[in-house]
């Protein structure tokens, strides 16, 4: 909250306990639309292909007409439906948005209605001409479809992974908690040495301020692993 | 309460909950009345939980876990909008007519402006038959001056099952054009209406010009009335979400445009078959020479009579 303004990306559950919604912005979402874009199309000649394949096989003016009226309504169909169907159908998330991370909810962190996502997904013929500048000039990057339907997009994926801690040594509080947390999350990732130094530090400081947990720590093995045995217990 | 106790005491809960949510999303329609209910209380818990830990040990993987548990439980639990059952009856017996008879006063201005751009077409090309060429195109034109409307070849050079798909894809993209675009405060929806007004008086302006006014009139008679009537409902839906976006209001604006668009939907989806139903009058009978001037006419006319008994017909309100 800044200058009693609420946080555009926290909502309010249930007894008023904020929430920060992951809010996605505005080049996931373009890049999300660009993929569900080449999948349309990629349907849309299909489709035109397979009508030009089955007309060819059967070889009757007739039956060739019935064809066409198929692939006429089947890309109209898919063109018009695509959208609305899959966030319908996969718990508001496309194709596009599924391989992002990304998906649909109502401005309270609800599960929107039909309703909305036909909504939302209606305007997209007005939001191709004004969609990307009223995403980039919103705090919440919401479009117009968004707007008008009450839905945000966001992030379904976690940014840092969670890891919760079994045991600490007495003294140690929430701030020593989320070091350690940070550390064994991002220990895989950095430079061996260093890795092995940080943890080493770490434990020392844990043997000084708690020996009854010191003595708990494997005395043997690479650093990071006696730190994940320390303070992870059996769940390392 | 130190983070150790907080999550030795609390872990089981969110494990529990986060067990139900994962149940919840594989087995939605298998999950019972009892199990919703004890994953709301847990909810509620685990909310509670979050609220602490963003308070006491904000930046710990307890508090992350928290933060993501509420937002799938929010996500699952959560409903915003008031679920009132769908069924066709109350779409055509109470939902529909409710919602057409709300368009009214905006329908009658949407009829009147479309008049007067039909007339100042008219007038337009009459009165500067050079203009015949910005309206129709060249290729119209030259079958016009070879004495030859080119609705004669409509279903000449394709047949008429494609036409009739094509034009109903056609009819449904300026519908959905009409609604949409008063979002843009309503000029969208006003831009069809003028446009459309305009581009069939001039049309006529052009065709009267080389004498075939009464041919043209005989093709679309049998289609023309209700395929207009369906677009100025649409624009008329349209104008009604631009009101709701521009006009002030106690109420938000977000409220009165998610009411609107609720109706609208409603309505839109009801105009869809009819939609449908122009497209094969206008592929297949529109251009028959054998049908009499008559009997198209008694059709078209009949198609609107049909459409506005249906659509605008009396009844409760429903909000009754």
């Amino acid at each position: 909250m800044q200058d009693g303004q609420p946080d555009p990306g926290v909502v309010l559950g249930l007894d008023n306990v904020a929430l920060d919604l992951p809010i996605a912005g505005l080049g996931n979402r373009v890049l999300a639309a660009f993929i569900d874009q080449v999948i349309l199309l990629a349907l849309s000649v299909a489709v035109v292909m397979a009508g030009i394949a089955v007309a060819a096989a059967i070889g009757r003016e007739r039956a060739a007409v019935i064809v066409m009226v198929a692939v006429v309504l089947g890309l109209f169909a898919i063109n018009t439906g695509y959208f609305v169907l899959f966030e319908v159908g996969l718990e508001g998330q496309t194709p596009g948005k599924k391989v992002l991370g990304l998906r649909v909810v109502t401005e309270n962190g609800g599960r929107p209605g039909v309703g909305s996502l036909v909504t939302r997904n209606v305007l997209r013929l007005v939001d191709i001409f004004i969609g990307v500048p009223m995403m980039a000039l919103d705090a919440r990057s919401r479009r117009l479809g968004d707007r008008l339907a009450g839905t945000l997009v966001v992030h379904t994926r976690q940014v840092q992974q969670e890891l919760v801690l079994a045991r600490l040594p007495a003294g140690w509080g929430a701030r020593h908690a989320a070091l350690v947390e940070a550390l064994l999350v991002r220990a895989p990732g950095l430079q061996e040495a260093r890795a092995e130094e940080l943890c080493w530090r770490l434990l020392a400081l844990a043997e000084r301020d708690d020996p009854e947990f010191g003595a708990a720590i494997p005395r043997s093995g690479p650093s990071a692993w006696r730190l994940r045995r320390a303070f992870l217990g059996d769940r390392a | 309460m130190d983070y150790q106790g907080f999550v030795a005491g609390r872990q089981a809960l969110w494990q529990s909950f986060e067990s139900g949510l994962a149940k919840l999303r594989r087995r939605a329609r298998s999950t019972t009345y009892g199990e919703v209910e004890a994953l709301a209380v847990q909810y509620r818990q685990v909310l509670h939980d979050r609220a602490l830990a963003q308070a006491r040990f904000a930046g710990t993987g307890a508090a992350r876990r928290l933060q993501r548990l509420g937002l799938e439980g929010t996500y699952l639990l959560r409903c915003d909008e008031a679920g009132v059952k769908w069924s066709w009856r109350r779409l055509l017996g109470r939902a529909l007519p409710s919602a057409m008879r709300a368009l009214l006063p905006r329908l009658g201005v949407c009829v009147a402006l479309f008049a007067v751009a039909s007339g100042f077409g008219l007038i337009s090309t009459l009165a500067n038959p050079d203009s015949a060429a910005l309206v129709l195109g060249p290729a119209r034109l030259r079958q016009l001056q070879e004495g030859r409307l080119w609705t004669e070849s409509i279903t000449s050079a394709v047949p008429p099952s494609v036409t009739s798909s094509a034009i109903a894809t056609n009819n449904l993209s300026v519908a959905l054009l009409a609604w949409a675009g008063g979002a843009a405060g309503g000029l969208g929806a006003l831009y069809v209406v003028l446009l459309n007004g305009f581009l069939l008086g001039a049309t006529f302006g052009v065709v009267a010009h080389y004498g075939m006014a009464a041919r043209l009139g005989e093709f679309v008679v049998a289609h023309g009335p209700l395929e207009v009537t369906i677009i100025l409902v649409s624009a008329a839906a349209g104008l009604g979400l631009g009101k709701a976006l521009v006009v002030a209001s106690e109420r938000r604006r977000s409220e009165l445009v998610r009411a609107e668009t609720g109706a609208a939907l409603g309505v839109l989806g009801a105009c869809l078959p009819w939609l449908a139903v122009l497209a094969v009058v206008e592929s297949f009978i529109s251009p028959l020479a054998g049908v009499s001037v008559l009997a198209k006419v008694s059709l078209g006319f009949a198609l609107l009579a049909l459409f506005v008994l249906v659509g605008f017909r009396p009844g409760r309100r429903l909000d009754a």
